[in-house]
């Protein structure tokens, strides 16, 4: 990806400069390419916000695309000639005026504004100032712009036997199945090329080419790219809402109804808690990996890790590969704080300053299972398995893959992953994973299996033995709920 | 609200073909009492789970039909033509378990 020739490099607009984009990349990723590290400034104390997710996951991205507010940059592809602008910040985005409100932060605990203004008249006269200081974004003057430049939107049905929602290895292989099986197949995937974590993580249980090439000769699977399905309803209707990605395209409704649907959506990573970890400079181990393996780009030239166990070790060599120099790895018992005003300057532990311009998280994973929820499915600590599982689907859904999260054997196992969390300490030996999969053809058929998350060992359980175990005085929220 | 009905006549159709027509209740004989036309006219069972209704095929063959449909679940699990089936109607309240 990050190896594009010159000559099919296009640039887009950010305010007033122009911002040279390779083929594949993010709005982000090219900004970032460019030099620009603060994306967006907080809700209401106006800090300084870089990339964090990298996948859409957190608000710290959001830009105007286009004359549409509040587009998450790191996951929209970059279009040439395409006009970016920064929201929510005077006068610009390095130097935002209104962040001299954190200053008064201790003064205007949450909703202090409608407890302080409440005689009649003042909350009239303020309310507006309180609006643009406090607010996301302007809505475009009318709708009829925004219409002039989408002329088109489209409404698109689609009928499918299996629809699999995500492309990662357990959706590919799973659409694979399916299509042997004779069934017309939709698979929808919200990146632009297929593989989920296999395209920036390297896997040693999956060939992806020669995956991606066996979805490519099925002549009834059909594939949506950068497609993200935001619904799952009753009758087995999925919403997906295709965004406009380049100029022949439109953007696009469409309604997939199927016949059964194979939810493939994989784990998201969470933030762990520690004082600043809202700096710019702070990232998740995904967004490194993704920033790395998809871009070619090195976030920072000197790291700091926090976490433990065999994802840390495997981040660290990745970042040293990609020119990055390891400071350290801490477990999060260890640490403090992030340093720095703005961005990091570095991490203090309980016994000594490690001086960083990056500090990568190893944040939890959690199962992205928003469309199970939609069915009214919760997730349940399944004790025998040590694994959050998908209670009662509705006929016909399935699911499959890490958003069924069946990893560790035992809570004691869970114990362990966690403490590996805070301690830093050696990863117990993997588990191997029961397969219950609809299709027990995998095996025959010579697929790779469904990629163990080796790596990702770091289980969630019941939430509050992270935050009963989790460093004190993490006051600052990387969410400003206000 | 996205389930499907299979009209007999158009086949696999999405709800929002449909116009919704009630449950589907036994109409009293001429000169019964007022207390069952009373039944007839307002009380409803309100079924949770299976219960035979009228639909109205608007967007399609523009015909009544009667579709058998699980109010949990939003599950359709028959539609036919009035008569053209041995489903029993709805009992009105009152007469049978209510």
């Amino acid at each position: 990806m990050g190896t594009a020739k010159a000559d099919e490099n296009f640039s887009f607009i950010f305010n007033t400069r122009a911002i040279r984009a390779r083929p594949g990349d993010t709005i982000a990723a090219a900004m970032f390419r460019s030099g620009i590290r603060i994306f967006t400034r907080s809700f209401k104390n106006h800090r300084p916000r870089g990339l964090f997710c990298m996948t859409g996951k957190c608000p710290n991205c959001l830009m105007n695309v286009d004359g549409v507010p509040n587009v998450r940059v790191c996951t929209a592809q970059a279009r040439p000639g395409m006009e970016v602008k920064y929201q929510n910040a005077f006068p610009s985005l390095d130097f935002d005026l209104l962040a001299a409100v954190q200053k008064f932060s201790w003064l205007m605990p949450v909703g202090w504004y409608y407890k302080t203004f409440t005689r009649r008249g003042v909350w009239t006269a303020v309310e507006p100032w309180i609006r643009k200081a406090a607010g996301l974004a302007e809505p475009p003057p009318t709708i009829d712009r925004i219409a002039d430049r989408f002329p088109h939107y489209e409404h698109v049905n689609v009928h499918a036997g299996v629809a699999v929602v995500g492309g990662g290895p357990a959706g590919l292989s799973t659409a694979l199945d399916a299509a042997a099986d004779n069934a017309s197949v939709t698979l929808i995937d919200n990146q632009p090329a297929l593989g989920g974590r296999l395209r920036y993580t390297p896997s040693e249980e999956a060939n992806l080419p020669e995956l991606v090439g066996r979805i490519q000769a099925q002549d009834n699977i059909e594939v949506l790219s950068l497609s993200n399905c935001f619904g799952l309803y009753e009758g087995n209707l999925l919403g997906v809402f295709r965004p406009r990605t380049t100029p022949d395209t439109t953007e696009q409704l469409i309604h997939v109804r199927a016949k059964r649907v194979i939810v493939a959506t994989g784990v998201y990573e969470a933030p762990l808690l520690f004082e600043n970890n809202d700096l710019v400079g702070v990232m998740l181990s995904s967004a490194v990996e993704r920033l790395i393996g998809l871009h070619g780009i090195a976030p920072g030239r000197r790291a700091a890790l926090i976490g433990g166990g065999a994802t840390a070790e495997r981040l660290a060599s990745r970042l040293r590969e990609a020119g990055i120099e390891v400071a350290a790895t801490v477990p999060l018992g260890q640490v403090v704080g992030a340093t720095g005003s703005g961005s990091v300057n570095g991490l203090q532990t309980k016994d000594s300053r490690i001086a960083c311009d990056l500090i990568v998280v190893c944040g939890h994973l959690v199962p992205d299972a928003g469309l199970l929820h939609q069915t009214g499915a919760k997730l349940k600590w399944d004790e025998a398995k040590g694994a959050f599982l998908a209670g009662e689907l509705p006929a016909n859904v399935t699911a499959v893959g890490d958003v069924e999260q069946r990893q560790p054997k035992s809570r004691q196992h869970h114990g362990q992953r966690l403490r590996d969390l805070y301690s830093g300490g050696c990863r117990p030996a993997g588990v191997s994973r029961e397969s219950r999969s609809p299709h027990s053809r995998r095996r025959e058929s010579g697929l790779p299996r469904r990629t163990r998350r080796e790596s990702r060992q770091v289980r969630l359980g019941p939430q509050d033995d992270v935050f009963r175990n989790g460093p004190g005085g993490a006051r600052q929220n990387r969410l400003e709920r206000d | 609200m996205s389930f499907l009905i299979t009209c007999p006549e158009c086949g696999e159709r999405s709800v929002y073909e449909f116009r919704f027509g009630g449950e589907v209740l036994r109409r009293p004989q001429p000169g019964a009492p007022t207390e069952d036309w009373f039944r007839y006219s307002y009380v409803r069972r309100n079924e949770m789970g299976v219960q035979a209704e009228w639909w109205y095929h608007r967007l399609g063959c523009r015909r009544w039909l009667q579709a058998l449909r699980d109010t949990k679940t939003n599950h359709v699990v028959r539609a036919y033509f009035p008569g053209e089936s041995e489903e029993k109607e709805n009992e009105p309240l009152g007469h049978g378990k209510g």
